[in-house]
């Protein structure tokens, strides 16, 4: 008996071992252990031997049946790693395919410069206003000081729609408005279109301006350098400096071009700044008293400075562009670069 | 303008250099474009005259030249051109000499025969200008008396450096030599070497001609002086050098002088031959209508009321300002001359100049405006040259200004300054400059009385006199002053606009989309092309000066500018592109109380490579980000395929708020070349913007089981499946939280003319979950009602 109990459990020994599923595992545990499997049977006719034998027979049988079930559970844990392997291995993925439209789109670099001077300037307290573009000569001129005869008046240097509306030439119109319904402090950028008549590579008929304008008591043009100076350095770097130079805009007195020292070769001459070492990219001054008086602000109590940078050369200098019109082309291969 | 330091030095000295002085000058308020150094194109090429000439030994059509030039010496020359002649003094190139044209000349054997050197043609050494005698191919003669063995160089005028600066408009009255001058002579502190106004005038009145002016608004001031017994000849060497050097022809010496005193001192004269002047009358009037005149460039041109002119008795001899009349200005034959030294109102020459396309010298200096005090200046310098060079004897004067205007007077204190300039401002940082740039200063306590110059009509008040002051004693006193003033702490806001716009930018960024940016004009004929000239034919704004055609109107909408961009990016071949825009729309407005026009921020998106379906998705999650319900009805646009486009219209409102859809083929692919299927959407963003509502208030979800049911039905194919839905909410109670089609069939498992359509419900209550009598009540109502709807089945 006790032979034949071992030869059992080596039968199923091998037979577990053989198993290369846990469905055939599952097999050899009914052929054996299940209800009506070899040993259990086995079992079943231990009431048939005598009953001193019973206890060591039972014991045999017993012990033969924990250590197929326990052969079975190894077994069948090691298969069931084994399968999710498999079918792991079955459902393998191309991970180097990529779908075509994986693309996000891109900002236009207009609009990441515009903002990106927008963030730096409202950090500083500048909140942001809106105006018609199309405007009123009285709102794009008069009220800053360009009187009739004043070159910049001419019919070529301005887009008209009839005698007295025109496409704004510059922001300034938004700053007149502003002025006209709100005492000061005043602290303002005015981003957006304006438009001049000039094509070639460095002027565009339509291009976009962010102007500033800051009023208040004891405003100096000091102070303008201190915000210009912060503006630089957050828009390029830290140790970009900034330089007035003498000028002329019949709205500012004094007028001012502001220049920075170049943002590639850091002030030693290269070809973006022509050797000079500097950029040419606001046109800034102290606001002159009679736009303050024309716009109903006492300029006897209140001053102002006021500041305009053209988006598209700033775009064109931050990121080596050479030429105007590509800002403008719309070939996605071109703005695509910008992500 | 053009400067040669050379003439500038004559007003003042200059010790810096030409890189220094244009230093200097850009640091005071004058933009220097150019240094142009004349001498340099030009190098060892010398006037020579010519002693013999004899046959080439070898060769018939060439002869060899003995001439002396250079230091005396004597060389031999072989030259092909026959006219020349013993005595003919002519422009030769030594061994290594440069030409205008960058050629390099060297010594070398002409068909056997040894020259030294080669004789040049006029544009050989720079002259372009020559009078029809001369061919370009001949060799190029100078006048008999020119000095033999010189550079030409010295000879053409060319041994001279030249500013070219650029002169802000508010300063016309550095649009001179003297006017630089006095700018160097406050930069540097040297003083001026001339006072003009020292020397003037003392002429008995002018009583030969009657001096009348009809209309002394746009002529401020005039000064006619007759000089009597003229010589017309050629002009002196220095000013025809100098005024070659700015780039003006000589013509004859009072021509000469007239520019030349418009050059030296910013005052443009006119010359009228006193004999021509009929009827002794100068009148300066209006022109009347019908009258006209050939300008002393050989156009004529008709005048009108508008236009200012000089007549005689009988007919008009100048436009004031702008140009003279051929018939009347002087000839060889002239005996007695009018000089005529005016101030024309700059509106005045400039809308004449304008309306008759013509533009002078002068008639660029009058629309910069000229102050009171130089019309003196321009007669008391002409005088003394014709005085000078005996051209003639100055007889009498007349001048219209009667009392000389007031000159300005700025009182301020010195901390009226440091408040402008926000630095440190003492006595002598005010005083130095403004003396030096011709202010008179008288102080008073604390006050500075500041007498403004007479030419100085840009300086009205104490802002203008802080930027005097501090562009002269230097900008480079804000370079301290680094980032620490940034005034009253405000709130910088960016406002709903902006907040908005980049919203809806980034929806669309992540959808795939890229920003262009399109010029806000589009040719007139962009309407046609798209088949919507009649629909906004009456609305559109067009532009009374466009660049050109492409830029004539401002676009109605944003659509055709998108095609365009979209066809571009075809033709080059680029895949699957999907572009957006965000920007204004022009219309003419119906407000009458608004004189501008109606400007709309509006939203185009276009793609092709990609389906209608993944393009509406992007403007369903566009409007559900913005908290917008959007309904899609069929929409005829005649740009738009007509049974694949949308208007979107707001279903809380019922507005219209866009378009989405298939351009037409006949448009995209005939007109604009689009072989693929170009999907457009345009959005009126300012409703947007106007509506948005943006996230109120918070709602609790239900805690709960969600249940979910599928249903699927059989129907006309022709009903759209947003009627399909709206039928399915109306017929459920508020349980049914969402319903949505998520398959649509066509095929053999339905007639032909149907569709089988499978909608996901899903139902959930606040209070108890739901059991399957409450929901299958639901599910019967919405199917009864597809039923009697749309005759629908299930399936």
């Amino acid at each position: 008996m006790e032979d034949s109990i071992l030869a059992l459990l080596d039968n199923a020994k091998k037979e577990i071992v053989a198993s290369n599923s846990t469905s055939f595992v599952n097999e050899v545990r009914v052929k054996y252990i299940g209800r009506t499997g070899l040993l259990t049977s086995m079992l079943k006719d231990l009431k048939n031997f005598p009953s001193q034998d019973r206890p060591a027979i039972g014991k045999l049988l017993n012990d033969a049946r924990i250590a197929i079930e326990n052969l079975i559970s190894q077994k069948t844990a090691e298969l069931i790693v084994e399968e999710q392997k498999q079918k792991e291995y079955n459902e393998t993925l191309d991970i180097s395919l990529s779908l075509p439209s994986y693309k996000r789109g891109v900002l236009h670099p207009l609009s990441i410069v515009k903002n990106e001077i927008i963030d730096i300037f409202t950090g500083l307290g500048f909140s942001i206003e809106d105006g018609p573009e199309i405007e009123l000569s009285k709102y794009n001129f008069e009220l800053l000081n360009i009187p009739a005869d004043h070159p910049s008046r001419a019919f070529c240097d301005s887009f008209y729609i009839s005698d007295d509306i025109l496409l704004r030439t510059q922001t300034s119109g938004i700053q007149a408005r502003v002025m006209e319904k709100t005492l000061p402090p005043i602290k303002i950028i005015c981003p957006g279109k304006v438009y001049r008549p000039d094509d070639d590579a460095t002027h565009s008929p339509m291009f976009q301006q962010i102007e500033g304008l800051y009023v208040d008591k004891n405003v100096s043009l000091a102070d303008l350098k201190s915000v210009l100076q912060l503006f630089a350095k957050k828009f390029f770097s830290e140790s970009t400096k900034v330089r007035f130079r003498p000028s002329y805009f019949p709205f500012t007195e004094p007028s001012v071009e502001v220049d920075l020292s170049c943002a590639m070769c850091g002030g030693a001459g290269c070809s973006l700044c022509k050797g000079t070492g500097w950029l040419e990219l606001l046109g800034a001054g102290v606001v002159n008293p009679i736009v303050l008086d024309n716009c109903g602000i006492d300029s006897s109590i209140y001053s102002g400075f006021a500041f305009g940078i053209g988006i598209e050369r700033a775009t064109m200098v931050k990121y080596g562009i050479p030429d105007m019109r590509i800002l403008f082309d719309g070939d996605v291969r071109y703005i695509d670069q910008f992500r | 303008m053009l400067v040669p330091i050379s003439w500038l030095k004559e007003y003042v000295d200059i010790e810096l250099s030409p890189m220094d002085l244009k230093d200097a000058l850009v640091r005071a308020g004058f933009e220097v474009e150019d240094i142009i150094d004349l001498s340099k194109k030009i190098k060892n090429v010398y006037t020579s005259k010519i002693l013999n000439i004899k046959n080439h030994p070898a060769a018939e059509k060439l002869i060899v030249c003995e001439v002396n030039s250079k230091d005396n010496n004597n060389f031999f020359i072989v030259t092909n051109d026959l006219s020349l002649q013993i005595n003919d003094i002519v422009p030769l190139a030594l061994d290594g000499a440069n030409l205008y044209d960058g050629t390099i000349i060297h010594r070398g054997t002409v068909r056997g025969f040894n020259s030294d050197g080669m004789f040049c043609g006029p544009e050989e050494i720079g002259i372009f200008d020559t009078l029809s005698s001369i061919t370009p191919k001949n060799v190029y003669k100078f006048s008999n008396s020119t000095a033999v063995g010189e550079d030409v160089n010295i000879i053409l005028g060319r041994n001279e450096i030249v500013l070219d600066i650029s002169i802000t408009a508010n300063r016309s009255d550095a649009n001179s030599i003297l006017g630089i001058a006095r700018e160097v002579s406050a930069i540097t502190g040297k003083p001026l070497k001339k006072d003009f106004l020292k020397e003037y005038l003392s002429l008995s009145p002018l009583t030969k001609v009657k001096c009348e002016i009809e209309d002394n608004k746009k002529c401020k001031r005039y000064i006619a002086c007759l000089v009597n017994n003229i010589t017309i000849k050629e002009s002196p060497e220095y000013i025809k050098k100098r005024l070659k050097a700015v780039g003006i022809n000589s013509i004859n010496n009072i021509v000469d002088l007239t520019n030349y005193v418009m050059i030296s001192v910013g005052q443009p004269l006119h010359a009228f031959d006193f004999s021509k002047v009929s009827g002794n009358s100068l009148k300066i009037r209006p022109a009347r209508e019908g009258e006209s005149i050939t300008a002393l460039n050989g156009i004529i041109y008709s005048l009108d009321k508008s236009m200012l002119t000089i007549c005689n008795s009988n007919e008009p001899m100048a436009i004031a300002g702008v140009m003279g009349g051929q018939g009347h200005s002087i000839d060889s034959n002239t005996q007695d001359i009018i000089l005529e030294s005016a101030n024309f109102a700059r509106e005045s020459v400039r809308n004449t100049s304008r309306s008759l396309r013509l533009q002078s010298e002068s008639s660029l200096r009058f629309e910069k405006g000229i102050d009171f005090y130089s019309q003196e200046l321009g007669i008391i310098l002409a005088l003394q040259i014709i005085n000078e060079e005996n051209w003639g004897t100055s007889d009498s004067i007349f001048d219209s200004l009667k009392i000389v205007p007031q000159q300005k007077i700025i009182s301020f204190k010195s901390t009226d300054i440091s408040k402008i300039l926000g630095i440190d401002i003492n006595n002598e940082d005010i005083i130095v400059p403004l003396k030096s740039l011709g202010f008179k200063i008288a102080i008073q306590k604390d006050y500075f009385n500041c007498t403004v110059p007479r030419w100085r009509d840009d300086i009205c008040g104490i802002n203008d006199i802080a930027e005097e002051i501090i562009r002269i004693i230097g900008y480079d006193r804000y370079d301290k002053i680094d980032a620490q003033r940034i005034g009253t702490v405000i709130l910088g806001q960016k406002g709903d606009l902006f907040k908005l716009t980049e919203k809806a930018k980034d929806i669309l960024l992540g959808d795939g989309f890229s920003e262009v940016v399109n010029y806000s004009f589009i040719p007139q004929k962009a309407l046609y092309e798209i088949n919507v000239a009649n629909d906004f034919k009456e609305k559109i704004i067009s532009l009374l000066n466009p660049l050109s055609e492409e830029y004539a109107i401002m676009r109605p909408l944003l659509s055709y500018s998108m095609i365009k961009v979209m066809a571009k990016n075809f033709i080059r071949g680029n895949k699957n592109v999907k572009l957006f825009e965000l920007a204004k729309t022009y219309i003419k407005t119906d407000n009458l109380a608004s004189k501008l026009p109606h400007e709309n921020y509006k939203l185009c998106m276009s793609s092709y490579g990609s389906s209608f379906y993944e393009l509406k998705t992007t403007l369903e999650r566009l409007m559900y980000s913005f908290r917008f319900d959007v309904i899609f009805k069929r929409k005829i646009l005649p740009f738009m395929h007509d049974f694949r486009c949308a208007s979107v219209i707001d279903k809380i409102t019922g507005v219209e708020i866009g378009f989405i859809g298939e351009v037409k083929e006949s448009i995209s692919k005939s007109v604009f070349d689009i072989t693929d299927k170009l999907l457009l959407c345009e959005i009126n963003f300012e409703y947007l913007l106007n509506n948005y509502q943006g996230y109120k208030n918070f709602k609790n979800i239900s805690k709960y089981q969600i249940s979910d049911r599928d249903i699927s039905i059989v129907l006309d194919k022709d009903i759209n499946s947003q009627d399909i839905i709206e039928t399915v909410h109306a017929a459920a109670t508020e349980l049914l939280v969402e319903a949505y089609i998520y398959d649509v069939y066509y095929g053999s498992q339905v007639n032909s003319n149907q569709k089988s359509v499978s909608i996901k419900l899903r139902f959930q209550s606040y209070t108890h979950t739901l059991n399957d009598i409450e929901i299958n009540g639901e599910i019967e109502r919405i199917y009864n009602l597809l039923k009697e709807n749309f005759k629908a089945y299930l399936r």
